[in-house]
């Protein structure tokens, strides 16, 4: 990355964000790192420090709108640099992200969270001139064991036919609920279900219009993220989301979201539930996919076959299996090469599973318990 | 419906069923995947008859209306008579489902810009609130003065706030 660095103007006094995060669960520590007045693009660093018994931390900077893009760049740990975005290596990955960028640590096994001081690198392109911006962190000091729990609030947006008061009744609905709980636990991740009714505008977010250039629906419908607990991940039910003309099936903030921290443009993900009627496991799958997103796991392959996700015991299927020659490597082209993975690019049949190493990240997610 | 749109495709000769065989489960993979809708270049690398088994695709009612939806969306890309007809079909149809007709808007306006305005237009006054949305956001990415005259007609007429707002955002964007 080759950027003019400015550096920030000053260092403000910091707080929580926003007023609706709530009292911090007994496990996890929070971190205030600071304020920061951005000029014209912009580079800083924010220091952190990871307690003794942590298992996982997410640090966290935001917020500066839905039109400028920022990434946690680097990372230095108390034995020196551990991800540097301009060498990327294949055990971390930085994503550039509108509004609010959260990062979870440790990705993989392979580059386990070590206690102490550490630092990180955030950039933001902000064209726009001053903006505010603030940092923080979360860190879970807990034991972690084969298995754990996710709390998962299923919102429903507008959908006319299911709703809170009908969701446990709801055939198609609890086999969806099923598949999702199936696929998690096939790495000891238990899914809590509770369910809750959108109070916004319905007739506006049940469909969720997004485009290359506009997140600015689907930002502002994960900023209503409000669970009675922060250790929940909140799932919309939408009828779609629509992006550009076509439909996503389902999208996570992030990835990974932003676990514990509610009310941000990073706080759950969407699920589009058209199929909920004739395909309710589907749907099912597209909630255990990007909730997998949202704890911090990646696509096993990316579809072009040239991007992996950083944990090493997951398979892998490289652009060299692209025998139709499309640019894209299908389930077919990839039977045995991860397309069995829940982190498969593509939905395919049957119960997908995760692997031993992405189950030891999920369940060291600050949201998990 | 589904048999009339079926009939259509057969009468077109579109979709014969060695082409489907082939280029059914690689064209399902790219409908499947969970968050990124499948490029036009994509598609086509598969090679002839992708077009006529993308409208069998969307006219097959044992394939769940997302991946429906989805087939149409990439219709917008293969532009030609036989296409436009089946999209116009498929957004007039007051019978199919929403998201069906909103995805073959979006589709319309993609593929033929201008000449997509009238059928854009009617959809405007539809019943369907979303697919009224829809048709606003389409008519959004459509340049001329024919595009931005019909959104402008609706606004005064239209009393859905969700859909006044798209109007006013889709103008806002021309």
């Amino acid at each position: 990355m080759s950027i003019a660095i400015i550096w920030a103007l000053s260092l403000l006094a910091c707080g929580k964000l926003g007023d609706d995060t709530g009292a911090p669960a007994e496990d996890l520590v929070v971190e205030n790192l600071g304020s920061f007045t951005t000029a014209d693009g912009y580079t800083g660093e924010v220091t952190y420090t990871v307690p003794d018994g942590a298992v996982s931390s997410m640090v966290w900077c935001g917020e500066w709108g839905n039109d400028m893009l920022g990434a946690l760049w680097y990372f230095d740990g108390p034995s020196g640099r551990l991800y540097d975005g301009d060498a990327p290596t294949s055990s971390f990955r930085a994503e550039f992200l509108d509004d609010l960028v959260p990062v979870v640590l440790p990705m993989t096994p392979d580059v386990p969270l070590v206690a102490g001081e550490h630092k990180a690198n955030i950039w933001i392109d902000s064209p726009g001139g001053e903006q505010t911006v603030t940092c923080g962190a979360v860190h879970r000091v807990s034991s972690v064991g084969n298995s754990a729990n996710v709390r998962v609030e299923l919102v429903f947006v507008g959908l006319g036919d299911v709703d809170a008061s009908t969701a446990a009744d709801d055939a198609e609905l609890q086999i969806a609920v099923e598949q999702l709980r199936a696929e998690w636990e096939s790495a000891g991740i238990n899914a809590q279900i509770s369910y809750a009714d959108f109070t916004g505008d319905a007739a506006k977010y049940s469909v969720v219009d997004m485009s290359d250039s506009d997140y600015s629906e689907f930002n502002a419908l994960l900023r209503t993220a409000n669970p009675t607990d922060d250790k929940t991940v909140t799932f919309f039910l939408v009828e779609e989301l629509n992006y550009a003309g076509a439909t996503t099936l389902g999208l996570s903030a992030g990835p990974p979201g932003a676990a514990t921290l509610q009310g941000t443009s990073k706080s759950g993900v969407v699920i589009t539930t058209v199929d909920l009627r004739d395909a309710p496991e589907d749907v099912g799958k597209i909630m255990a996919h990007e909730g997998g997103h949202f704890l911090g796991l990646y696509h096993t392959t990316e579809k072009d076959g040239n991007t992996h996700d950083p944990i090493s015991d997951t398979s892998k299927c490289d652009a060299s299996n692209d025998g139709d020659g499309n640019g894209v490597v299908n389930s077919s082209e990839c039977s045995g090469k991860g397309a069995e993975n829940v982190m498969w690019w593509t939905l395919t049949s049957g119960t997908a599973t995760l692997s031993s190493d992405q189950g030891w990240v999920g369940r060291r997610n600050p949201v998990a318990w | 419906m589904r048999r009339a749109l079926l009939t259509t495709l057969l009468a077109l000769g579109l979709s014969g069923p060695a082409a489907a065989d082939e280029l059914r489960g690689p064209i399902m993979d790219l409908l499947n995947a969970y968050e990124g809708a499948p490029t036009t270049e994509q598609l086509a690398a598969l090679g002839d008859g992708v077009t006529g088994e993308l409208m069998a695709i969307a006219a097959d009612g044992e394939v769940a209306s997302s991946r429906r939806g989805r087939a149409l969306s990439a219709l917008g890309g293969f532009p030609s008579d036989d296409t436009l007809s089946f999209l116009s079909g498929q957004l007039a149809d007051g019978d199919a489902s929403s998201i069906l007709r909103r995805k073959a808007a979006y589709a319309l306006a993609a593929g033929w810009g201008d000449a997509s305005v009238e059928p854009l237009a009617a959809a405007l006054s539809d019943d369907d609130v979303q697919l009224r949305i829809a048709a606003a956001g389409a008519l959004a990415g459509v340049s001329g003065d024919a595009a931005k005259g019909a959104l402008s007609a609706r606004l005064e007429a239209e009393d859905s706030e969700a859909a006044r707002e798209a109007i006013e955002k889709a103008l806002g964007d021309k």
